[in-house]
């Protein structure tokens, strides 16, 4: 089983968001504790742009989210957009994260399991 | 003999006939009482029956209001949107609950792409306000360098000044124009760092106004979801039992048209059978005719014992019953 080349967290300054990111191979996945939230914009977007690698499929991970507003959206829509032909995986969301993406018809937009 | 009653002409009627017995006769005045019964009865039974009659007529058109009005309720609940071919006429509003549902789920969805796509967008914004502050605090470490060179500047001018008190010494003149020189550099690097200073003061002043905007996109890309999101639920769930209030009233409406139909089936037939009056009209008469006739013979009833049994060989109705259908006027 290949291991982690690369696994980086910050923690914001008002402690209740994190992200985290591990990458496999082609793969990087973005892991958000907490509170998906505006702020955490700057963390969410430094998973991704700062990982050094182009990877072909991204995996955000929700297990660990206890809420998501607005800006979580137009973040996930964001990295869509930047990952180009790259897939984007939504996985491990609680149900009341996965209701709102239901909700904001994110299922036709991402695969989300 | 009783004299004629005239409140209850029903059970009173068979009084008369009881009174011929075989072997006598009707004198004139109770023949006249019989008269006088019998047209009574007719009188009753004919005004009862033209009440009956205009009950029922009213029934009958009230019935049919009713019917069309129910037929024009289904028919509009029923209509559905790919049903509607423009030939609604004008004015004439209809109740199409499918298609209201339909137009309010794709209102609802535009609402959640304009709610995405303005958080995309507000976050879009974002990412390039923090490039910019980026950028910004490029420059002021610019400036930090350019402040280091200055200061260099100003050092160097200082030792210049010293050598050229050093060099007076030895040349005054060329020790003055030295001097100067040094002098004129130490002001030099003086309005660098003046200048320095203000222009970090306004890009000071460009990155509080940044970050006053993403704030201000902050905001407005920061919505609690569930609020919006749960109202869109809401009126997702209202719509569709929106959809089963019509199925229901469908349904409803229906058999409440069946049961009118039905209604007037039976007020139809009902007036049907007001046609018995015609036949104990008959009947009545007969009666008068046969005591005339029993009058004018002495008492003997010519062919029969019972001549106002049912079932005189010469009767005029054969109807026992009032059963539709059945009714023969001889």
């Amino acid at each position: 089983m290949p291991q982690p080349i690369s696994k980086t967290a910050v923690r914001d300054q008002g402690g209740t968001n994190q992200v985290r990111t591990s990458s496999f191979g082609s793969c990087l996945t973005i892991h958000v504790e907490g509170r998906f939230d505006f702020n955490c914009h700057q963390q969410f977007r430094r998973a991704y742009e700062g990982s050094g690698i182009s990877p072909t499929e991204y995996i955000v991970d929700l297990r660990s989210t206890e809420y998501i507003d607005s800006a979580a959206l137009g973040m996930l829509l964001v990295l869509r957009e930047s990952a180009g032909s790259a897939t984007v995986r939504i996985t491990n969301s609680r149900p009341a994260v996965r209701k709102i993406l239901q909700i904001a018809n994110f299922n036709t937009l991402f695969s989300i399991d | 003999m009783k004299p004629p009653r005239q409140d209850s002409p029903g059970a009173r009627h068979a009084e008369p006939a009881r009174a011929v017995a075989p072997g006598t006769t009707l004198t004139d005045s109770e023949l006249d009482g019989l008269r006088a019964q019998v047209e009574q009865a007719r009188g009753i039974l004919a005004d009862a029956v033209a009440k009956l009659s205009g009950s029922f007529s009213t029934m009958e058109t009230e019935t049919k209001v009713q019917k069309d009005m129910m037929h024009a309720l289904l028919d509009s609940l029923s209509r559905d949107g790919e049903a509607d071919d423009g030939k609604q006429p004008p004015g004439k509003t209809k109740i199409n609950i499918r298609e209201f549902t339909i137009e309010t789920g794709a209102f609802l969805t535009q609402f959640t792409d304009l709610l995405a796509s303005v958080s995309q967008q507000s976050i879009r914004t974002v990412y390039r306000i923090d490039d910019m502050v980026d950028q910004l605090d490029a420059v002021f470490s610019l400036i930090n360098s350019i402040n280091g060179i200055a200061d260099e500047t100003f050092i160097l001018a200082v030792n210049a000044s010293i050598e050229a008190a050093r060099t007076k010494d030895v040349n005054t003149q060329s020790g003055h124009s030295f001097s100067v020189i040094a002098s004129n550099i130490r002001e030099l690097s003086k309005k660098t760092r003046r200048f320095n200073d203000q222009i970090g003061t306004q890009i000071g002043q460009a990155r509080t106004t940044v970050n006053e905007v993403r704030e201000i996109i902050a905001a407005m890309a920061s919505r609690d979801l569930n609020v919006a999101l749960s109202g869109k639920e809401r009126i997702e769930l209202m719509m569709k039992e929106l959809a089963g209030f019509q199925q229901f009233m469908t349904g409803n409406v229906d058999r409440a048209s069946v049961a009118t139909s039905r209604i007037a089936e039976a007020t139809s037939q009902a007036v049907t059978a007001l046609q018995f009056e015609d036949i104990l009209n008959q009947l009545l008469v007969s009666v008068r005719q046969r005591a005339e006739r029993i009058a004018a013979e002495g008492g003997e009833p010519p062919t029969s014992a019972s001549p106002f049994g049912r079932t005189t060989v010469n009767g005029p109705v054969q109807q026992h019953n009032m059963n539709p259908g059945k009714v023969e006027l001889f």
